[in-house]
């Protein structure tokens, strides 16, 4: 009798450790979703602010120099946070309430960044700004492989600014949006590339990269200001400063001439489709060859 | 399915937690009467037993000769140690080769016609013995020299040990299965010693575990038992109240299967086997004579296999869906490799996704690595830790036991249900 009690003691015991760690592990995870939930909450505001922030700039563009106008809209790199976070919660916790309210406001701030630049694009028609808007559903396979393309193509091309919405959002505005573009009309995913193209269905790179041909001169002009940066040390250059062209001729070998303004003088470069090369060494790399 | 896992978990748990203080007990107890038992060292020859250890073979030619010769190298008074060597009607060169054991006073060696289980082997044998100890060591195993003496040592120790169990190391592993098993086995020691601690043992291992002859003379002889006779006789000595001891400082080695198919099947045998006597055994469970053996030792070892044929096609999708993901962004985007965000420098808690699934999963691994301290430890383990063993292992028991689990299961339930009919 005596032993049957300590066995029945010693399961208790281990009984209520393991409802311990049970309960540990849940209250761990709980709090965990607090500090996510208070985080979302945060982005929230933040993203209340930017809405703010876009009314100003649109009342700016009336008066501004196009330069400032199109430095201080740049909005998509913060927005780039917020739609990565937004994307994990909702494919992590699809429990947190809180991702659908953001969401939305996150739609309204990428539709007002949208018109924004379009309105950039009108009134300053030298800058390099380009836009994908892309509406997906739920459950569309090949809105899922779509979205990778897209964050292939933000990793390539990083300036180009991606405008997702969920077709399915309870939100009208969405609706609306798309309605001007007969998005509902067709298959999804639906691609429309720098408000003109309208694709229906699965795009690949390629062909994103064919309709919108101006992307692989900018990636050259963005690459010449990061080696300028990185490799030669010239922390004050800007992307204004400095302009690439395709040069005529060979046509196997693609090569780009390049130019930055350095107070009076132009430095020029030439880039043979791996790296950049100051013309005048290059010509007297040349010139050695020769003899 | 997630209230599934966490079922799993909360009994995964609950076991291992529940060994760990068996064992903690343990320890305790021992330094207690530590002082008490050191007296029975140090016996002479005169007081120690005399032993029969049965070979049994079938198609054993290559292994044999190594077996008998391990227990011929037994410290062990000559006069004391019978060897039988049972060839079971083997169709190769096994009767052959015993021959060479003829001439030596310890050695007899038996043949009979083979009735296709290893039990009618055992039983013939025991006919002949004389000796108040009696133990079996299968063809593919042998011994070392001082296994004999620390077995024995358990009996001498309390004289109502009925039988004792050994610790069994796979030797010298030449392929992956075999060192799976090798850490599996390193596993079991610390297993085995708890449940011998806790009077739960529900195996008597085929390569030396030694009786007393009074278990097959109350409890009569071994029976078929599905092909699982050393599982058979341990539950009737369960449910007999008969004690059995483990004695760790008695090491036998034995080999393993060494490919997949036939650990398989091996595994097949003894999962199916286990199933089937713990049904014809179902009176041990939850019935409060039998304590912590029938309330939580078996129930947890048949949990087990049902848990582990569902549990497997869910792990699976777990592992394969990041891989899947990986594939249709190839697919999508063609090939590329980018380096996770881990190394990109930037680090944000956001992206950390925490689940009770993935925090208790961590917890199950922590268990095991207790438990194989703690099993070196009892083994005074020198060796280097073989960290490549261990991960031979979680493979094999990832994606190769369910195999053997759900097969076992699978026949157990059709064999039941012919027979109701």
């Amino acid at each position: 009798m005596l032993m049957k009690k300590h066995l029945i003691l010693k399961h208790l015991i281990i009984l209520s450790l393991t409802v311990a760690i049970f309960f540990a592990v849940f209250r761990f995870v709980s709090f965990e979703n607090a500090v996510k939930r208070r985080e979302i909450s945060l982005l929230q505001e933040n993203v209340l602010i930017d809405l703010m922030a876009n009314e100003t700039q649109f009342e700016l563009l009336k008066s501004a120099p196009c330069d400032s106008l199109i430095e201080g809209s740049s909005l998509a790199n913060k927005m780039d946070e917020i739609g990565r976070k937004l994307t994990f919660a909702e494919n992590h916790d699809d429990n947190l309430e809180e991702i659908a309210s953001l969401k939305k406001y996150y739609s309204l701030l990428e539709i007002k960044d949208y018109l924004l630049s379009k309105e950039l694009v009108k009134k300053c028609p030298g800058s390099n700004i380009h836009s994908i808007v892309y509406f997906y559903r739920e459950h569309c396979e090949p809105c899922v492989r779509q979205g990778y393309v897209l964050s292939e193509i933000k990793k390539r091309y990083p300036w180009v600014r991606i405008y997702s919405f969920d077709y399915d959002l309870d939100f009208p505005i969405i609706k609306s949006f798309g309605d001007i573009y007969h998005v509902a009309e067709g298959e999804f995913p639906v691609l429309i590339l720098d408000d003109s193209s309208i694709h229906h269905g699965f795009t690949s790179v390629e062909e994103i990269e064919h309709a919108i041909p101006q992307l692989e001169e900018e990636k050259v002009l963005h690459d010449f200001v990061e080696h300028l940066k990185e490799e030669e040390g010239k922390e004050e250059v800007s992307i204004d400063d400095a302009s690439c062209e395709k040069e005529e001729g060979n046509e196997k070998q693609v090569s780009y001439h390049c130019v930055i303004k350095e107070g009076e003088r132009n430095e020029e470069y030439v880039f043979d489709g791996d790296q950049f090369v100051p013309k005048d060494e290059n010509r007297e790399e040349e010139k050695r060859k020769d003899d | 399915m997630r209230y599934f896992f966490y079922v799993f978990f909360f009994l995964t748990i609950y076991f291992q937690l529940f060994l760990l203080f068996s064992f903690i007990d343990w320890r305790k107890e021992r330094k207690r009467g530590g002082s008490k038992r050191e007296k029975g060292n140090g016996h002479s020859s005169v007081t120690l037993p005399s032993v029969t250890i049965i070979v049994p073979c079938y198609n054993e030619e290559k292994t044999v000769e190594k077996t008998v010769k391990s227990l011929l190298a037994l410290h062990y008074p000559k006069e004391k140690l019978r060897i039988f060597v049972v060839d079971d009607g083997s169709t190769d060169n096994t009767w052959e080769v015993i021959q060479q054991f003829v001439s030596d006073s310890r050695v007899r060696i038996f043949r009979k016609k083979n009735e296709g289980s290893k039990f009618a082997a055992l039983n013939y044998a025991l006919h002949y013995v004389e000796t108040d100890i009696v133990g079996v060591l299968d063809a593919d195993s042998w011994v070392r020299e001082d296994a004999l003496i620390h077995t024995v040592e358990e009996f001498l120790k309390d004289e109502n040990v009925m039988a004792v169990i050994p610790s069994m190391i796979i030797a010298d592993p030449d392929s992956f299965i075999r060192k799976a098993q090798r850490a599996e086995y390193e596993i079991g020691i610390f297993v085995r010693k708890v449940f011998a601690k806790i009077k739960t043992v529900y195996i008597t291992p085929g390569p030396f575990s030694l009786f007393r002859k009074k278990v097959f003379d109350t409890l009569g002889p071994y029976r078929e038992a599905h092909h699982t006779e050393d599982a058979e006789i341990a539950l009737r000595m369960q449910k007999a109240g008969y004690p059995i001891a483990y004695s760790e400082k008695t090491i036998v080695y034995t080999v393993g299967p060494k490919t997949v198919p036939k650990l398989i099947k091996q595994r097949i045998r003894w999962t199916y086997g286990f199933i089937r006597n713990a049904i014809d055994y179902r009176e041990l469970f939850f019935n409060k004579k039998y304590g912590e053996l029938g309330f939580v030792v078996l129930p947890m070892g048949l949990f087990r296999i049902f848990l582990a044929v569902f549990l497997f096609p869910m792990s699976l999708y777990l592992i394969s869906k990041p891989l899947i993901t990986q594939i249709e962004k190839w697919r999508s985007v063609g090939f590329s490799f980018d380096l996770p965000h881990l190394f990109s420098g930037s680090i944000d808690t956001f992206f950390f996704h925490l689940n009770p699934i993935s925090i208790l999963s961590l917890l199950g691994f922590l268990f095991m690595i207790i438990s194989i301290i703690l099993g070196r430890k009892i083994l005074r383990e020198k060796k280097k830790f073989l960290f490549l063993d261990y991960l031979a292992m979680l493979f094999v028991y990832t994606f190769v036991a369910p195999i053997w689990l759900a097969k076992s299961l699978w026949n157990a339930i059709r064999l039941k249900k012919s027979a109701w009919r």
